[in-house]
């Protein structure tokens, strides 16, 4: 087995890169929603719901389709590296940070509209407001986004391949580890994952709280 | 500036009306009270009548244009000169003073000056750096207020502006209200009447049951 | 407001100066015309890659030749792994599954450069041997004792089920035995891999069919203590591990063509010696035995 350290570095930047991804993706889609017709938004939204359980194994096997030598993206040469993991794992978070994200934009939106309304603005220039209203929710968006990405093995196995010292990440060691009855070497990468979900989330969430109660 | 309401309705849910066949015309600067019970249509007449909701019959006719058949750009033009402010004012996480820049971020058109005297006069240089939650009822209205007024238009429609404040207070915005009414017009919805109130009024609309008695 | 834009774009800046290291230190590959490939796709079945024989062999081959060429190992089952060679999404293969290996050799998707290295399939199973295993002339008299013993009550079998090379044998054995066992309440499905169908066969006293790479390097761990060997077959169960090349498009470059040449050269030359010096009780050099280990082979490829 290679060094933790270096399994436990490259999963944070590879799932940290694909939950911000999704966060910006969940970002757009979620305001856009916000603006759209309540019916349609609501579909959308239960749409998105929907998609939250899908198993990441799933998704790991669209993203080895499109990546493989002869999927859509295959001249991008990306399979079996980070990058189609980045992918995936993008893929799998977002529908959870949309989620998240939308219905608090909504509310948002449409209180601020009201008030920019009642100021005698008929249109645009809300989303820094939204934002700045809404700072908890962000935070709590790419968390959930993160924590996703970084606990699925569908992606990492099926589109990385947990090649080690390349694609290898804390959840294929975990299988690979298992897989040749190591369970020792096994467990301790598990509990690496539990403590590094759990202070990220905690670091982020109190940053988070800081922010907001300091505007 | 002139405002013209021609057989205007509205209802909410489609069955009940809340405002029915009302006539009205703001015809420039003045105060107009717009009394009446709980439930008698002031705050829909007066979100009509400051353009943040469109009626579900009639017509709304500023300086001759029928408001809600103009092109965007003539309603986005018609619309800046008018300022709603809330019953319940909707103040955003943060400060007082942030709520109140919000004034001129979301209008683009606030009088600084004047907003630095209506803060003076309201002693509220206390409350600008107290976040928005933190604040009383009172506290809330009178920073709602002040980032109203601060706005530049033509039509101020008030929804109960007297509400929560305390007497001093009450006789402050009086003062306000009747000095800004010599240039603009100035729309305010009771239920409590002031002596005072009713003496400046240039026009008293009674309103019962969505109806102008 | 500001506050948080500058925590979000310094997040934003972390993540991304993370991202950039690593895309500078292990560069994807770039398309060059004379360089070999930076990065190679290898697919491996699993014993190769738990007993580090295979890493051991890469990293000889890189001294040996003094090529700076990059290996992405895969351990997968020998069916995914010659699935991937087909695709191209490996380029180069290990494999011991001869039956799935002629299937695409047949149909052109695979190349054999080489047959490296033997070793036997023994039967496990635990010590009181319920079944009679031990006493069977064999491999196949065996797997009848152990479905007569399971249909009884007295034995377990675990199957790996995941159509690995192991489990492909497996099948074939049944096949010559002309039993099916499946849906058995006795016969037991792990879909796992090797080490961890050994470790459930251990705690369920379970019989099972097993390499003997994986079964020696959890037996050395001190992992094993219920399962024995109880039969070896060297005509039934010699297992042949050989060395592929995709010749799918994405394969056809000279650089991996070239690559996969020098390598097979090596695993014909000095890999032999390597095998014999460092793997002596797990493995053997199959070049001193060829004409034997290639008979076996076609043999098995030929078994259903």
């Amino acid at each position: 087995m290679e060094s933790l350290l270096d399994i436990t570095l490259r999963s944070l930047w590879i799932s940290g890169l694909a939950s911000l991804v999704s966060f910006i993706a969940a970002l757009a889609l979620s305001f856009s929603l916000a603006r759209a017709r309540e019916s349609v938004a609501n579909v959308v939204a239960g749409f998105l719901e929907s998609l939250v359980g899908v198993p990441t194994t799933v998704i790991g096997l669209l993203t080895y389709m499109l990546l493989y030598p002869r999927g859509p993206l295959a001249p991008l040469n990306l399979l079996y590296t980070p990058w189609a993991i980045v992918i995936g794992e993008s893929l799998v978070a977002l529908p959870v940070s949309a989620v998240v994200l939308y219905r608090s934009v909504r509310r948002s939106l449409s209180v601020v509209s009201e008030l920019a309304a009642s100021l005698g603005l008929t249109s645009g220039g809300l989303f820094g407001i939204v934002a700045r209203e809404i700072i908890p929710d962000l935070f709590t968006s790419y968390l959930v986004g993160f924590s996703r990405a970084i606990g699925e093995l569908g992606v990492a196995l099926i589109a990385g391949g947990g090649i080690q010292g390349y694609t290898n990440v804390l959840t294929t060691a975990i299988a690979l580890e298992t897989s040749i009855g190591n369970y020792e070497d096994a467990i301790s990468v598990g509990l690496v994952l539990i403590s590094i979900t759990a202070l990220i989330t905690l670091a982020l969430k109190t940053m988070g709280e800081r922010i907001w109660r300091s505007s | 500036m002139e405002v013209v309401l021609e057989g205007v309705s509205h209802t909410y849910n489609g069955r009940e009306y809340a405002l029915e066949e009302v006539g009205l015309s703001i015809d420039g600067p003045g105060l107009y009270l717009v009394v009446g019970p709980n439930g008698s249509g002031k705050t829909t007449l007066l979100k009509i009548v400051s353009l943040n909701l469109r009626p579900s019959r009639g017509r709304v006719i500023v300086d001759g244009l029928d408001a809600w058949n103009t092109s965007k750009r003539e309603f986005a033009e018609l619309k800046s000169k008018f300022v709603y402010s809330h019953d319940k004012p909707i103040l955003l996480r943060g400060t007082c003073r942030y709520n109140l820049t919000m004034g001129g971020r979301l209008s683009g058109r606030v009088d600084e000056d004047f907003m630095k005297r209506l803060i003076e006069i309201f002693e509220a240089e206390k409350l600008l750096e107290r976040k928005s939650r933190e604040l009383s009822a009172g506290q809330a209205k009178l920073c709602s207020l002040i980032r109203a007024l601060s706005v530049k238009a033509e039509v101020y429609a008030l929804d109960e502006p007297f509400n929560s404040l305390d007497s001093s207070n009450v006789s402050r915005l009086l003062a306000v209200l009747r000095e800004l009414s010599n240039t603009k017009a100035v729309l305010v919805s009771t239920h409590f009447l002031y002596e005072g109130l009713l003496n400046s009024a240039k026009k008293t609309i009674r309103l019962i049951n969505g109806k102008i008695a | 407001m500001s506050k948080a834009v500058i925590v979000l774009v310094l997040l934003a800046a972390f993540l991304a100066g993370f991202a950039g290291g690593y895309l500078f230190s292990s560069a994807s590959t770039p398309s060059g015309a004379q360089a070999p490939p930076t990065r190679v796709t290898v697919s491996t079945t699993t014993s190769l890659y738990q007993t580090h024989l295979l890493d051991d062999l890469l990293a000889d081959f890189k001294n040996a030749t003094g090529l700076s060429v990059e290996f992405s190992v895969l351990a997968k089952g020998s069916g995914e792994a010659l699935r991937l060679l087909s695709d191209g999404s490996a380029c180069l293969g290990f494999t011991h599954a001869p039956s799935l290996e002629l299937k695409y050799l047949l149909n052109g998707s695979i190349v054999r450069l080489s047959i490296f290295a033997y070793n036997e399939f023994v039967i496990v199973g635990p010590k009181d041997d319920p079944a009679g295993v031990s006493n069977a002339a064999s491999a196949v008299d065996a797997f009848k004792r152990i479905y007569e013993a399971g249909e009884k009550g007295l034995a377990k079998f675990v199957s790996r089920g995941d159509n690995s090379g192991t489990h492909v044998r497996e099948l074939q054995l049944w096949k010559l035995a002309g039993l099916d066992p499946s849906g058995k309440a006795w016969y037991l499905v792990s879909g796992q891999g090797m080490a961890q169908t050994l470790l459930m066969a251990d705690n369920l006293k379970a019989y099972t069919l097993t390499d003997v790479g994986t079964l020696q390097s959890l037996v050395s761990q001190g992992k094993i203590s219920n399962l024995v060997v109880l039969l070896r077959d060297p005509k039934l169960l010699i297992n042949v591990y050989s060395f592929y090349v995709s010749s799918s498009q994405s394969c056809r470059s000279k650089d991996v063509s070239n690559l996969a040449l020098l390598l097979a050269e090596y695993l014909n030359t000095r890999g032999q010696q390597l095998i014999a010096s460092k793997y002596k009780d797990l493995f053997n050099p199959a070049l001193q035995n060829l004409t034997v280990v290639e008979s076996a082979w076609v043999e098995l490829s030929r078994l259903a």
